[in-house]
Parts: C-alpha cells; sequence; structure tokens
C-alpha cells in the first residue's frame, strides 16, 4: 500500500512541471478571460467593478455583433468548404500517376504561398485586388469583362478575403490530404480494379473513407483558424465596408484596443471560445463515428 | 473455366529485365503453382495475367481472347493478395458484395451469394465486422470469399498464405486443395515456399530469373530433376551436388537418400567427418567434411563418434552435364564412380 502510494505520488512529481505551465499558460488566462468579461472599466482603468453578465446583455442587444457573428461564420463556412474540396481535389490530382516530375514541381508552386507571411501576401493582394489598378481587374478588362469591385464593395469584399485565404492555404491542406492518400496501401486499389470498380466509386467508397482521418483533422483545424481570422481583416479592410468584414477576432480587437472597451472586447472573446468549442465537439459527435481509424 | 497461353511474353522496367521471353500454357481446371526465390518473376507473371501490370511485348490469351488490353475487371479473374487487400473502411459483407454490386447484380442474387460463399468458408458469424477486427485466417477467408462470389474463370493467388502462422497455413493448404476440387476453376499460385508448392499443386513451374526451370508434376519435380537448379530448389536440406568427383560431370544425391550405416549395394560410399549434428526428431541433419567438400546427410542412423562413411545406392544418384541438365547415367560413369567406392576402403 505504502509503495503503491509513493509510486503514485512519483507520478505526480512527474508530471508537475507540465501541469503548472498548462496552468499558467492556459487555464488562468482562461479563468482571467471569463472574470475580465464580468466586470466593467477599460484597459486604463485601476479598479474594474463585477457587473455580472451585463457586458453579455449589451453584445446580444448589439445589432452590430449579429453581423459581425454572420460575417464570420460565412467566411468560415465559405473558406473550410472551399478549401476541403479544392485541396482534396488538388491532392487526387497530384498523387496521380500521370506527370509525375510536373506534379512535384505544382505541388511547389501551390504550397509557396504558405510560407510567405500572410502581411505580405495582404499587401500584395490589396493591390491585386485594387479595384482602379490592380492586375486582376486589368486581366478582366483586358477580355472585355466588367471590372469586378473586390474589396471596396460590401457586396464581395469578404468573399474577395475568402478567396485569398484559399490561395494561401490550399498547398499546405493539400500536402496533408497528398500524405494520407499515400498511405493508402496500393493493393486495395489493385482489388477495387478487379472488382471492376468505376473509378468515381473507387473515389467515394475507397479513397474517402481511408483519408477521412487526415479530413477530419483538416476541417477541424481549418475551422479553428478560420474562426480566428484577423491579420488580413485588420490589413486589408479593417472591418469595412459598412461592417460587411468585420469579423469576431477584429471586433475583439477594435473593442479592446481602439475604444478601450475591455468587458465587451472579453465577452466577445468567451463568446468566440465557446463557437470554437461547440464547433469542434458538433464535429466529434457528427463525423467522429463516420471517420474510419485503422 | 478456362486455359491461360502466355506467348512471348517480355517484361522489363527500364533496363531491368524481369522476364526475358516466357512461353506458357496453363490447362482449364488445373491447380498450378508458380513457384521460386524473390525476383524470379512468378508474381510479376501473375499480375500480367491479372492485368495489374502490362507486359513489354507479348500477348496474352484468357481461352481464345488476347486479354492484353483488356482491363482486369474485365477478365473473369480474382485475385487473393498476400496481404489480403481487404476494403479496411467496409464489412466482411461489404466486401463480399462490392465486386457484385459493380456488376449491378441484382440485390436478391446478392445476398444469396453471400450467404452461400460465407458458408462455404466459414464466415457467416463475422459478416458484420471489419476486416480490422478479424484474425489473419479469417481476414484470408474474407479475401477467398470475396473471389469466390464472383464465380470467376481464374483465381490467382499471390502468395495468400504467407502472412499466417505454421499451423493455420497447414490447414489453409487442405482447404484451398478442397476448394480447387469443389469449384473446378484455373487456379493460379504463387509461392516461393517449396512445400506449398509440393503439396498443392498438380502442375508446378519452377521459375528463376524470367525463364522456365522446369515444369512438371510435384512427383517429377522431386524424383526427376531436369538440372541442378530443380534439384536444389527441391528438398530441404537441398541436393549434395559435386562437380569434383567425375570429371565433365556433375555428381548429385539427396540428404536424405545417403546412409551412414552400410547398406551393402551402396555404389558410392565417401569418408568423413561430422562436423554438425542437427537432431530433427527420428532423423538428423549432418554435415559431412570430405574430400569433395561439405555432404549434407539426413538419415536416422545414429552413429558414434564424428568418423563416418556416407554411402549412397545407384539408383540415387543423378548425374548432371556441366551445363547443369540432367544427362543419362552411362555404365562408363558407373564404372568410375565405383572408384570412388574403392578409394573409401570399405
Amino acid at each position: 500500500m505504502k509503495s503503491k502510494e509513493k509510486l503514485s505520488l512519483k507520478g505526480y512529481l512527474l508530471i508537475a512541471p507540465a501541469i503548472i505551465f498548462l496552468f499558467i499558460f492556459t487555464v488562468y488566462p482562461i479563468f482571467y478571460l471569463l472574470n475580465s468579461s464580468m466586470r466593467d472599466g477599460s484597459l486604463l482603468s485601476k479598479k474594474r467593478n463585477f457587473i455580472g453578465f451585463q457586458n453579455f446583455k449589451t453584445l446580444f442587444r448589439s445589432v452590430d455583433f449579429y453581423i459581425t457573428l454572420k460575417n464570420t461564420i460565412i467566411y468560415s463556412i465559405g473558406l473550410v468548404v472551399i478549401l476541403m474540396i479544392l485541396a482534396t481535389l488538388f491532392a487526387v490530382w497530384v498523387n496521380g500517376k500521370a506527370q509525375k516530375r510536373l506534379n512535384g514541381i505544382t505541388l511547389a508552386a501551390v504550397f509557396t504561398p504558405h510560407i510567405v507571411s500572410l502581411v505580405s501576401i495582404s499587401t500584395v493582394f490589396l493591390w491585386i485586388m485594387d479595384p482602379q489598378i490592380g492586375a486582376l481587374n486589368f486581366i478582366i478588362r483586358s477580355i472585355g469583362l466588367r471590372p469586378f469591385p473586390f474589396l471596396a464593395s460590401s457586396k464581395t469584399a469578404l468573399a474577395s478575403l475568402v478567396a485569398m485565404m484559399v490561395w494561401k492555404s490550399l498547398g499546405y491542406y493539400s500536402l496533408l490530404i497528398l500524405a494520407a492518400l499515400q498511405g493508402v496501401p496500393k493493393d486495395i486499389y489493385e482489388a477495387a480494379e478487379i472488382d471492376d470498380t468505376p473509378k468515381i466509386r473507387i473515389f467515394f467508397r475507397i479513397t474517402l473513407p481511408m483519408i477521412s482521418p487526415t479530413l477530419f483533422f483538416t476541417a477541424i483545424v481549418s475551422t479553428i483558424s478560420s474562426f480566428q481570422v484577423f491579420e488580413t481583416v485588420n490589413l486589408m479592410t479593417q472591418g469595412g465596408p459598412i461592417n460587411s468584414t468585420n469579423t469576431l477576432v477584429y471586433q475583439i480587437y477594435s473593442d479592446a484596443f481602439k475604444y478601450l472597451k475591455l468587458g465587451p472586447a472579453t465577452a466577445e472573446a468567451v463568446v468566440l471560445l465557446g463557437l470554437v468549442g461547440i464547433l469542434t465537439i458538433l464535429y466529434f459527435v457528427c463525423l467522429g463515428k463516420k471517420v474510419h481509424y485503422q | 473455366m478456362s486455359y491461360i497461353t502466355l506467348k512471348n511474353i517480355h517484361k522489363a522496367y527500364g533496363k531491368d529485365i524481369i522476364i526475358p521471353d516466357l512461353n506458357l500454357t496453363i490447362d482449364d481446371g488445373t491447380f498450378t503453382v508458380l513457384v521460386g526465390p524473390s525476383g524470379c518473376g512468378k508474381s510479376t507473371t501473375l499480375r500480367m495475367i491479372a492485368g495489374l501490370e502490362k507486359p513489354t511485348s507479348g500477348e496474352i490469351y484468357i481461352d481464345n481472347q488476347n486479354v492484353v488490353d483488356v482491363e482486369p475487371g474485365k477478365r473473369g479473374i480474382a485475385m487473393v493478395f498476400q496481404n489480403y487487400a481487404l476494403y479496411p473502411t467496409m464489412s466482411v459483407k461489404e466486401n463480399i458484395e462490392f465486386g457484385l454490386r459493380n456488376k449491378k447484380v441484382p440485390k436478391e442474387e446478392r445476398i444469396k451469394l453471400i450467404n452461400d460463399v460465407s458458408e462455404i468458408v466459414g464466415l457467416t458469424p463475422y459478416l458484420g465486422r471489419k476486416p480490422s477486427e478479424l484474425s489473419g485466417g479469417q481476414r484470408q477467408r474474407v479475401a477467398l470469399a470475396r473471389a469466390m462470389v464472383k464465380k470467376p474463370k481464374v483465381f490467382l493467388m499471390d502468395e495468400p498464405l504467407s502472412n499466417l502462422d505454421a499451423k493455420l497455413r497447414q490447414q489453409m493448404r487442405v482447404e484451398l486443395i478442397e476448394l480447387h476440387k469443389r469449384l473446378g476453376a484455373t487456379f493460379i499460385y504463387v509461392t516461393h515456399d517449396q512445400v506449398e508448392a509440393m503439396s498443392m499443386g498438380d502442375n508446378i513451374i519452377l521459375m528463376d530469373k524470367g525463364i522456365i526451370m522446369q515444369r512438371s508434376s510435384p512427383k517429377e519435380m522431386y524424383h526427376n530433376p531436369q538440372n541442378t537448379y530443380t534439384a536444389q530448389f527441391i528438398g530441404t536440406p537441398p541436393m549434395n551436388i559435386f562437380d569434383n568427383m567425375l570429371e565433365n560431370f556433375k555428381i548429385g544425391f539427396r540428404p536424405e537418400k545417403t546412409a551412414l550405416k552400410d547398406p551393402g549395394d551402396s555404389l558410392i560410399s565417401i569418408r568423413g567427418r561430422i562436423i554438425t549434428r542437427e537432431q530433427l526428431g527420428a532423423e538428423m541433419n549432418c554435415s559431412v567434411d570430405t574430400e569433395y567438400g561439405k555432404i549434407m546427410v539426413k538419415t536416422e542412423d545414429d552413429i558414434d563418434g564424428e568418423d563416418c562413411i556416407i554411402h549412397v545406392k545407384e539408383e540415387h544418384i543423378f548425374v548432371f552435364g556441366n551445363d547443369g541438365n540432367r544427362t543419362g547415367f552411362a555404365s562408363e560413369l558407373k564404372a568410375r564412380l565405383e572408384k570412388i567406392r574403392r578409394g573409401a576402403g570399405g
């Protein structure tokens, strides 16, 4: 009995450093955030009074917050859906038998945007998507079409941000999916060939289920990161035009550091935390059962 | 049921020639085993018949149709893979059903076929399970059922038993032989294991470097090897072959056809020293050092000490030419061999 206690004490001691760091850098900030979301005052106040759920009440009464939420969700769904489909198709194509060397070059080209800083890309795309002098509109005009407003119109700004992020992230997610594709045993495909399976059926009945753990992972990761979109909004649109690209994290930033309203900002952060948490649980509940782990 | 003909098959990967020129006919309803060491081209041959590999040149006929440009799924064959190649995401039932669905077999018929084959291979209680929940032997049965349910003309098997443990392999060997009798289809079976080849095939094709070294029944393979390669591939330990006993000839005899106690009518008697003894139960493998080199002896004769005389009877001696091909045992050779006996001193 005594030696057993000794053994468990040793175990706790060994994991203590990790637990301490986890508390300092993860658990404590979350509680600080929760606490802060129930207080008034600003970044500069000496003392911030406890006001209960007042910040949340104000938040859910504000029309702007629903617009922000809607923008974030549309951005997220758009980005994740387009990204997953394109990345899967691209990975399957690159994994194909034909043109091995060319495929390597293509993959490298598509992957490159991932290693470039988002700030640089945002700056470059500000010019590329400029309605007057931008490269894209130059091309559009030169083939005789009407110029596209991109970031300048509230109808197209959010979609433009999605498009740019797809361009930047495609290579990264394709690479993950490609790795999964190459892990599928070749003899399964040979068996399917001998079973006289049509190509489409091979894709849906064999390839997709076999790479489902990776697809599941990439879906979760890309959803979480898309909910936290900030740099592009901050650098390219500042939430405009007319609030059309204002997203959750950008609003948190504006409230906290532009308007110094720390209470509402942290309340929004709590909402974000909750949303991402709920989404992840939903993924696990809805998709988790369909994912095949070896 | 159908026969298969390979005509002038040449297969190369870049500069590596796997099969130089292969000609082969496999008769309808036979159990043919392609056997040989790894890299001898046996798997490549099987995969070319399946359509998973294309021959660099040459023709493959199944019945009277040249199938070189026919898709694997349209050749009327089924294949069992070494690693089973089951669809891991599907249940046993779905695995068996997959090929039938592709062929648009109606549902009632599918269910009947699945029930029939799962009964034959003993999978009925496991139809709802995933392959990962099955043992190696059960997985192999699923692979078999998946092949059988399509009622193919030809079964191709690529080392299907090599991932099973020894006991199960023995059992599956018997089951496969029974299955072949029951179905009457053409079986082509690839293995590197001579025991598997000898025990299962009614027709063995021994290959080396893409060339057929010998093709015959298991009995012939053992009792009548046409060259030194076959003589040494079939049988454990391999046949003793010496080129220093008679000039221009190679003399061979099997370890299990030697005696350490004089049977009285032996043609060769060679004096030697036992270096190692390997007790196998009733029999013993001895490695014996002689003036001609090391001789393997497999015998029940138990002698004390290390010095011994190895006796071989005339009917157990094989004579090969310098090129390795079997030649006749002329009486002139016999006289010369008898000198070896006298040399031993008797």
